[in-house]
C-alpha cells in the first residue's frame, strides 16, 4: 500500500468506470443505485448475487454489464437437474489421440451469468465453490484455470421457494455482494413502457472496455489507501457481529476482506484514492446482510431478511464514526 | 367561542419586551442609588437614557452602528480611570451601569437578552450586599417579576423567527399600540394569572428558604418519628450505667458547641446531662420519682420562677454582655440537653418543648429530636457546683428520719439518694470501706471525698476492657462491691459507681451524673467539637451546705479550675481536613440553619467586609503593578536597553510569524505528544466533523476542492497529502 497509484492510471480507471455506467444507464433506467453498486463489485472483482422478484430486470442488468466489457460471456441456466458437470465441463475419451480430453463447461468464460442460482441442487451449487474462490477447475484431479477476470452474476427468487434450494452459508459468503433491484419509480417505468426495448440478444454497445481495463480496475483497487481509522472501524462493526447473540454466527474474515476491498472499490468510483468512513457505510449492508443468519430463523425470508437488516443497523448506529 | 380573547401581536411583543427590558435595568440602576460615597453620574446618565429609550426607542435604533462600537471601546478608559483613582468597587459598579446602558439599549438576540438579565442582576446583588438594606428586598422583588416576564416574552418571540425587531423600532411605536398592548394586558385573566405566579413563585421560594429549617415536621411526618425512635443511641430515659460504656464506641460527633467567652475554656468541660439516684441490681438508673419529675408538666420553664427567681429562660438571647455557649446537638443524640454548668440565662427557640428537674439541674426536651437543635446558655458557671433546691437534703440530712425512709420498702426519691445495695455482704464492704477511709476522723463530705479518689486512685487503674474477680473469689454478688474489694483496672462507670455507694454508706448523699466529659477543639472556626466516644460518668455530692459538688473520681481527670483562653484553645486544637470539613458544617449551622435574624445580620455583613477587604487587596495589588511599570517606563532609556527590547520585540515578531507558517499552532503541537494518531489527521478530523452540520449542496468547485484536501488529510495516504496548512486555512472560508 506503500506506492500510490499514478495520476494517469487513476484518470483512466475512472474514465472506464464513467464509460460503464454510462452504457448500462442508458438500458436500464431509474437504477443508478443498483448500478453503481454493481460496477464497485466488479472493480473490486466480486461475484454478485441479484436477488429479486422475477421481471425486476435482474437478467437484463447482468447482460448489460456483460455486452460493456469486451469479454466473453456465458449464462447458465440453473435447474433443478442441472449436474457439476454441466457447469464445470467433463473429460472425454478422444478415440484418436486414445487419451480423455478436456470439454470445458460455460463456466471458463470471463463472465458467467448464473441465473435462477438456487433452483439447482446443493450438489452442482457446490460445484461453483471453487471457481468463485480462486477461479480455478478442478476436474479428475487436473486444475483448470478459467477466464480472467472471472465474475459470476448470479441471480434468484427470494419468494418463490417452489424447487428452490436454499444457497449454503459457504457459498454466500463468496458473493461480495447481494443487491434488490426493486420496482422501477413510476417516471421510468413509462419511460420503459413508452420505449422500444428489444431482446438481449439486440443489446450492443458502442465504445466498450476492454479485459486489460477491467483488470487495472481491479489491480489499482488494492492500491487505493484506507487509513488506520477507518479499518479499526471495520474491525469494530465486524467484531460487534460476532459477538452479537441474535446471530448465528458473525462476519468472517474474507468478509471483513469484503468490506475493505468494496470500501476502496466505492472510493475508487467516486474518484479518490483513499477511502472515507462514508464509502464503507455505503456498502456494508449490501456486503454483510447476506453474511448473516438469524440464530432462531424466521419462517419467511423477506422477514428473516428485514430482521437481519434491522439488527444490522442498530449495530452500525452504536459504534461512531471515526473523526 | 365567541368572546374569543384577543392575543398579542408580535409587533405588541417585541413593545412588551423592549418595555420589561427597559423596566429591569431601570431598577438594577436605581439600586445604586442606595449607595453612598459613590458617584451618581453613570447611573443617573443610565437612567436618563433607558427612560429616553423606553419612550422613543427609535431615536437609539436610529443611532449608526459605529457610535455603539466607540462607546463600547470607551467603556475600556473609563474602567481605567476609576481603577487608577484608586476605587475598584466603583470601578466595577460605573463598568457595570456603562454595561447595563448598551445592553438595554441594543438587545435583539436571545444571547444578548440574557446578558442584559445576568448584567442587571450582577448589579442588583453588589449593591445589595454593600448595603443590606431593606429596600434591596423590594427591589429584588420587582426585578424578580420583570426579569421573569422579560424571559417569557422572550422565550415566546423567539419561537416566531419573521419578528424583525430591529425594523420594528425603528419605526418606533405609537401611543395607539401602547395603549392597546396594556388594553389587553391588563385584562383581568392575564392581570390574575400573571399575579398569581408571581405571588406562587415569591411565596415558594421563601417557603423553602425561611419557613422549612423553622417548621417541626418531625410532627407531621410518621416519617421522621419512626427514625427518631430507631435512632435511640446516646443518653436516654432509661439509661442504666453499664449503658454508657456502650455509649463510648460511637466515635460520631454528638455535639458541637461555640464558645463566644472573655472568661476562657475549662480544659476539661464537663457536659452533664443526666443524674442516676437508684441502684437496684449491681447498677445506677433514674429512679421512677426523678422520672416523673423530668416528665413533669410543672417541670416547664414557664414555672421556672418557682425555683430559679434568678435565672432567665427565653427564646431571645439576652443583651447582657457575658460568655455565651452555643451548644448545637446532632440529630437523635438525646433528649437531655448537655448542660456545662449553672447558668444565668438559656435561650431555647421552643420553650413549650423543654422540661427541667430543678433539684437535679437536668433540662430535657419532650422527646428526641429527629433534627439539629440548638441552645444557648449564658453566664456560665463550670466550677461544677450546683445548689439543692429540692428541700429534701435536710430531710436527708435528719438521721432518725432517714432510718426511718430507707427501712421502707419502696424508696422514692430523693431517699433513692442514700439506696444501697439490697445484699448485705455489699453494704459491709462498702461500709467497711468507707469506715477505712474515714478512719475515726470527723469529716465533711467534700473532705470524704477528696480522700475517697485517692484511695480509689491508688488502688485502682482506668482501663476500658475489665475483668472482674469471679464470684467465688470475690464472695459477693453485686459487681461493684466485688470490683472495689480487688485491685483490677476499670472505666469511669465503676470508679463513680464506688465513691457514689462509699460516700452513701458513710452517710453522705451522693449521686452518680453522666453525659460528656471534654471533646476535641476545632481550631478552624474555634468550637468544641464532643463526640459519643467521650460519654462519661461521675459523681456530685452532697456537701450538706446546699450544693452538690462534682467529684470525678476517674483518674486522669483535670481539677475545675484550670481554664485556659480561646487563643490558647486554638493553638491547641486540631486541625486538618476532616476538622476542616466539620468546620464547615458548623458555619452551616451558625449561620443558616441556628437562624435567628442576628446571626443573618451578622453573615451580610460578613460577607460584606470579606467582598470590601477582598477588593482592597486587589486594588493595591493593581495600583503597585501600575505604578511598577511606570517606574519602569520612566527609567532612563539607555542604548543597551533599546537594544535588548529591539532585539525581544524583533523574537516576538519571528515567532509570530513562525507560528503563521505552521500548519498546527503551539497548542496542537503541545498537545500532540499526550495524544493518540497525527495531530494534522486530528485537526483535518476535528474541521471535517465541525463540517458535518453543513450543507455542502451548493458549493463551489473550490470549496469542495478543499473538503476533498481535508478529507485527504484526514483519510489519505501521507504521500498524496495537499499542503496541509494551506488547507487549514482555506477551511476557514467553509
Amino acid at each position: 500500500m506503500t506506492e500510490f497509484i499514478p495520476t494517469v492510471e487513476f484518470n483512466q480507471s475512472q474514465e472506464v468506470l464513467q464509460r460503464m455506467k454510462a452504457l448500462i444507464s442508458s438500458r436500464i433506467r431509474g437504477k443508478d443505485d443498483v448500478i453503481d453498486q454493481v460496477l464497485i463489485c466488479v472493480a473490486a472483482g466480486g461475484h454478485v448475487l441479484i436477488e429479486d422478484l422475477p421481471g425486476v430486470g435482474k437478467t437484463t442488468l447482468a447482460y448489460c454489464l456483460s455486452k460493456t466489457m469486451d469479454a466473453s460471456f456465458k449464462r447458465i441456466q440453473f435447474t433443478s437437474d442441472l449436474l457439476p458437470a454441466d457447469v464445470t465441463g467433463v473429460s472425454v475419451y478422444d478415440e484418436r489421440e486414445r487419451e480423455f480430453v478436456f470439454k470445458p463447461g460455460p463456466i471458463f468464460s470471463n463472465i458467467v451469468l448464473a441465473d435462477e442460482i438456487n433452483r439447482a441442487t446443493p450438489k452442482t451449487q457446490s460445484s461453483l465453490l471453487e471457481v468463485m474462490d480462486h477461479g480455478k477447475v478442478t476436474v479428475d484431479g487436473i486444475t483448470h484455470e478459467v477466464g480472467s477476470p472471472f465474475i459470476v452474476l448470479a441471480t434468484q427468487n427470494p419468494v418463490d421457494y417452489e424447487g428452490t434450494f436454499q444457497l449454503p452459508e459457504s457459498q454466500m459468503d463468496r458473493f461480495l455482494m447481494r443487491l434488490q433491484m426493486g420496482y422501477p419509480n413510476e417516471e421510468n417505468e413509462l419511460d420503459i413502457l413508452s420505449g422500444d426495448q428489444g431482446s438481449y440478444d439486440d443489446l450492443e454497445f458502442e465504445g466498450t472496455v476492454s479485459v486489460r481495463d477491467i483488470l487495472d480496475l481491479k489491480r489499482l483497487v488494492r492500491q487505493v489507501f484506507v487509513e488506520k481509522s477507518v479499518l479499526e472501524y471495520i474491525l469494530r462493526v465486524i467484531q460487534a457481529t460476532r459477538t452479537e447473540s441474535e446471530f448465528k454466527s458473525g462476519i468472517s474474515v474474507r468478509g471483513s476482506l469484503a468490506i475493505k476491498a468494496a470500501a476502496q472499490a466505492r472510493a475508487l468510483y467516486m474518484g479518490r484514492d483513499f477511502v472515507l468512513p462514508d464509502d464503507v457505510l455505503e456498502i456494508i449492508t449490501n456486503v454483510c446482510c447476506h453474511r448473516l443468519t438469524l440464530r432462531r430463523p424466521s419462517s419467511d425470508a423477506p422477514e428473516e431478511r428485514r430482521m437481519v437488516e434491522g439488527i444490522f443497523n442498530r449495530i452500525l448506529a452504536s459504534i461512531p464514526l471515526p473523526r | 367561542m365567541e368572546n374569543k380573547s384577543p392575543k398579542l401581536s408580535l409587533k405588541q411583543y417585541a413593545l412588551l419586551k423592549w418595555m420589561l427590558g427597559a423596566g429591569m435595568g431601570l431598577v438594577s440602576v436605581s439600586t445604586v442609588f442606595n449607595l453612598s460615597g459613590y458617584s451618581y453620574i453613570p447611573a443617573i446618565i443610565a437612567f436618563t437614557c433607558i427612560s429616553v429609550s423606553l419612550f422613543w426607542p427609535a431615536g437609539f435604533a436610529r443611532l449608526p452602528n459605529i457610535v455603539w462600537r466607540v462607546y463600547a471601546i470607551g467603556i475600556i478608559p473609563l474602567m481605567a480611570m476609576d481603577v487608577i483613582a484608586r476605587d475598584t468597587v466603583a470601578a466595577l459598579l460605573n463598568l457595570n451601569t456603562w454595561l447595563i446602558i448598551y445592553r438595554a439599549l441594543n438587545h435583539q438576540k436571545r444571547r444578548e437578552e440574557l446578558q442584559l438579565v445576568l448584567l442587571c442582576l450582577f448589579l442588583l446583588i453588589m449593591t445589595g450586599i454593600l448595603t443590606a438594606s431593606l429596600l434591596f428586598g423590594v427591589q429584588m422583588f420587582v426585578f424578580f417579576g420583570l426579569a421573569i416576564s422579560f424571559l417569557v416574552v422572550s422565550s415566546i418571540t423567539q419561537c416566531s423567527s419573521e419578528l424583525d425587531g430591529e425594523s420594528d423600532k425603528k419605526d418606533g411605536w405609537n401611543a395607539a399600540l401602547v395603549l392597546s398592548t396594556f388594553r389587553i394586558l391588563f385584562r383581568s385573566r392575564y392581570l390574575f394569572t400573571g399575579t398569581l405566579i408571581y405571588c406562587f413563585l415569591i411565596g415558594l421560594s421563601s417557603l423553602v428558604f425561611l419557613v422549612v429549617p423553622r417548621v417541626e415536621v418531625e410532627n407531621k411526618v410518621t416519617l421522621f418519628e419512626l427514625k427518631s425512635n430507631e435512632s435511640l443511641s446516646g443518653f436516654s430515659d432509661n439509661i442504666r450505667l453499664g449503658d454508657v460504656t456502650s455509649i463510648k464506641n460511637d466515635a460520631s460527633i454528638a455535639l458541637r458547641v461555640d464558645v463566644n467567652s472573655s472568661k476562657g475554656v475549662p480544659v476539661d468541660p464537663y457536659w452533664r446531662m443526666l443524674v442516676l439516684d437508684t441502684y437496684q441490681n449491681g447498677s445506677f438508673s433514674v429512679s421512677n420519682g426523678l422520672q416523673d419529675k423530668l416528665r413533669n408538666t410543672m417541670a416547664s420553664p414557664f414555672n421556672t420562677v418557682r425555683y430559679w427567681p434568678d435565672k432567665r429562660f427565653s427564646q431571645v438571647p439576652s443583651r447582657e454582655d457575658r460568655d455565651r455557649w452555643t451548644v448545637f446537638v446532632e440529630p437523635g443524640a438525646s433528649r437531655y440537653l448537655p448542660i456545662v454548668g449553672t447558668f444565668e440565662h438559656l435561650t431555647f427557640s421552643q420553650l413549650d418543648k423543654l422540661f427541667m428537674a430543678a433539684d437535679i439541674h437536668s433540662f430535657a426536651l419532650s422527646k428526641v429530636s429527629s433534627k439539629m437543635f440548638s441552645f444557648q446558655l449564658e453566664g456560665v458557671d463550670f466550677s461544677g457546683k450546683i445548689e439543692d433546691y429540692g428541700l429534701m437534703s435536710s430531710v436527708l440530712y435528719n438521721s432518725a428520719e432517714r432510718r426511718k425512709l430507707l427501712r421502707s420498702e419502696e424508696l422514692t426519691y430523693p431517699v433513692t439518694l442514700l439506696q444501697l445495695p439490697a445484699d448485705k455482704k455489699a453494704r459491709k464492704i462498702f461500709s467497711n470501706t468507707a469506715k477505712s477511709i474515714i478512719g475515726g476522723d470527723s469529716l465533711n463530705a467534700l473532705e470524704f471525698a477528696r480522700r475517697a479518689v485517692e484511695f480509689l486512685g491508688e488502688k485502682h487503674d482506668y482501663s476500658m476492657d475489665i475483668e472482674l474477680p469471679s464470684l467465688e473469689e470475690a464472695g459477693v454478688e453485686d459487681p461493684v462491691a466485688r470490683w472495689l474489694n480487688s485491685d483490677l483496672d476499670g472505666h469511669c462507670e465503676f470508679f463513680a459507681s464506688s465513691l457514689v455507694l462509699m460516700a452513701r454508706s458513710a452517710g453522705f448523699p451522693a449521686r452518680v451524673a453522666v453525659g460528656y466529659r471534654g471533646g476535641e477543639w476545632n481550631s478552624y472556626e474555634n468550637y468544641f467539637m464532643v463526640r459519643n466516644a467521650d460519654a462519661h460518668a461521675w459523681c456530685e455530692i452532697y456537701d450538706g451546705e446546699g450544693n452538690w459538688v462534682r467529684v470525678d473520681p476517674t483518674p486522669g481527670s483535670s481539677s475545675v479550675s484550670d481554664v485556659r483562653s480561646v487563643q490558647q484553645q486554638a493553638a491547641l486544637g486540631v486541625t486538618g481536613s476532616k476538622a476542616y470539613l466539620d468546620s464547615l458544617k458548623m458555619l452551616w449551622y451558625r449561620r443558616v440553619v441556628n437562624f435567628d435574624e442576628q446571626a443573618q445580620r451578622e453573615a451580610a455583613l460578613q460577607l460584606k467586609d470579606f467582598l470590601l477587604a477582598y477588593i482592597e487587596t486587589a486594588e493595591s495589588w493593581l495600583t503597585n503593578a501600575v505604578e511598577y511599570f511606570y517606574r519602569w517606563i520612566r527609567e532612563p532609556w539607555g542604548i543597551g536597553r533599546i537594544i535588548y527590547f529591539t532585539f525581544l520585540a524583533v523574537l516576538l515578531v519571528v515567532a509570530i510569524c513562525i507560528q503563521n507558517r505552521l500548519t498546527l499552532n503551539y497548542k496542537e503541537l503541545i498537545f500532540a505528544t499526550f495524544r493518540r494518531g497525527d495531530p494534522i489527521r486530528r485537526k483535518a478530523g476535528r474541521i471535517l466533523s465541525r463540517l458535518d452540520a453543513v450543507d455542502k449542496k451548493d458549493w463551489s468547485d473550490a470549496k469542495r476542492k478543499i473538503l476533498l484536501d481535508l478529507q485527504t488529510l484526514r483519510y489519505g495516504a501521507k504521500e498524496r497529502w495537499p499542503n496541509a496548512r494551506m488547507t487549514f486555512k482555506g477551511s476557514k472560508q467553509l
